[in-house]
């Protein structure tokens, strides 16, 4: 791993600690009410758990400056971003002679479960044709919670279960590609595979502000296209009702590759 | 707040609230301390050697339909929970071995699962079992928090799990009915 995108990203965090430090100082001598403080304390430990889980997820080899520079960036996107599957009503269908009406009357709540217990349910539910079509959003969900605890081998081998589910819909392949491309692109360098799965996701969702901006990354620091990066970063402007955090992040990106700067 | 409201209504109207059930009186008390033959014949386990896990003890046979339904939620469950100090122990009741044998090796085994024999039933009737399936959990101090009556799924069995890591004590389900031997 290079040295230097650990010591930038600690550095980043250093800095995130100062800021909160700062609001509360801040809030102290009344400068700002603290409704305001709340909620720049927030947005400060967002972007610092997101440096936190780009430092653990950072892999052993050396990390060229430009992956490096992305696993920040688009862990920032990514976690605000979170692609919000609802997993409505009843996990365990109806009309199957299995026991299962388990928790709640046949309902389950994901929020209160383990990853093991997802797991557990997963792989004995996987032949069942009485939830092939519910299954799929289970593992997705799944598959996220270990994306944000940047348990990305066992987040891949998810998002690849479900891309491969002939019962899975658009909502939750399109994102599971997205997601893989990321993970091909800033833990393997494979620009070609990540650029591929990356277009695969837009074709069913041409709009998704994270794929896009994960493959303006990738032409940028991999390809070394800036002009089209910049392109893919305007369309994910475009989109309402992104996180602050990520509008700045992507603003930067936007002026850098307008400008025809190289990435890193 | 609203997920944890969701998991306390479906253990209060789940779990050991129905007057009308006989509630195990093993709960809340120590697991019975038995030590039953390994079903490879390659020595003994004892439930003592077991304190500090979370051990969930399912009593199982092969002449028993719901153990045959429940057997693939087990071993996914099992093996889901392996790294996480959560042992399982399948108790063959008054099963012949080679029976035993032969249906595990038809629905698979776990290889995270420690299978036992249970010679004169000592450990059935020291858990009190009325027939098969039965399945209980075991608190890492050695004191029975959980027990489900029936076919369990791995719905069942990782939500109960996950209440006793979190400190919980879930109590007795009964998810349907059990089976004694046929003559």
């Amino acid at each position: 791993m290079s040295e230097g995108v650990r010591v930038k990203l600690e550095e980043q965090g250093s800095q995130i600690r100062r800021d909160i430090a700062e609001v509360d100082d801040q809030a102290r001598a009344g400068e700002f009410d603290e409704t305001t403080a709340r909620r720049l304390r927030e947005t400060y430990r967002s972007e610092l758990e997101a440096v936190d889980a780009a430092l653990a997820g950072l892999p052993s080899e050396d990390v060229p400056p430009a992956r490096g520079r992305m696993v920040v960036g688009t862990v920032i996107l990514v976690v605000g971003l979170a692609v919000s599957v609802v997993v409505a009503g009843s996990m365990l269908g109806d009309g199957t002679n299995r026991n299962l009406e388990g928790v709640a009357g046949g309902e389950l709540d994901l929020d209160s479960v383990s990853n093991e217990t997802m797991e557990a349910v997963i792989e004995s539910y996987r032949d069942d044709p009485a939830v092939a079509t519910q299954l799929p959003l289970m593992e997705f969900r799944l598959a996220e919670r270990y994306f944000e605890e940047a348990a990305y081998d066992k987040a891949f081998g998810h998002y690849r279960s479900v891309i491969e589910n002939a019962e899975s819909t658009g909502e939750v392949v399109a994102p599971a590609l997205a997601r893989v491309g990321w993970i091909v692109w800033v833990l393997n360098g494979e620009t070609d595979l990540a650029l591929e799965t990356l277009d695969r996701s837009l074709d069913i969702e041409p709009a998704d502000p994270e794929a896009l901006y994960v493959k303006g990354q990738i032409l940028w620091c991999g390809a070394g296209d800036p002009v089209t990066a910049a392109t893919l970063f305007e369309q994910v402007l475009d989109t309402s009702g992104l996180p602050d955090e990520v509008v700045a992040q992507v603003e930067v990106d936007l002026e850098l590759t307008s400008a025809g700067e190289s990435c890193g | 707040m609203a997920a944890a409201l969701v998991v306390a209504v479906a253990f209060a109207t789940r779990f050991g609230t129905d007057p009308s059930l006989s509630g195990s009186p093993l709960l809340d008390q120590p697991a019975p301390d038995v030590t039953l033959p390994l079903l490879d014949g390659t020595g003994d386990l004892s439930l003592a050697e077991l304190e500090g896990q979370v051990v969930v003890v399912n009593f199982f046979a092969s002449w028993c339909l719901q153990c045959r339904f429940e057997h693939d939620d087990l071993v996914a469950t099992a093996e889901a929970f392996a790294d996480r100090g959560v042992t399982f122990v399948q108790v063959a009741y008054e099963d012949d071995p080679e029976d035993t044998i032969r249906f595990l090796n038809e629905l698979g085994l776990s290889p995270v699962t420690r299978y036992v024999t249970d010679p004169g039933s000592r450990a059935a009737i020291g858990f009190g079992i009325r027939g098969v399936p039965e399945t209980f959990f075991i608190d890492p101090a050695g004191v029975v928090r959980g027990k489900i009556q029936g076919e369990s799924d791995a719905v069942l069995l990782g939500s109960t799990i996950d209440a006793i890591l979190a400190g919980q004590a879930p109590g007795e389900y009964v998810a349907g009915e059990v089976q004694g031997r046929p003559d």
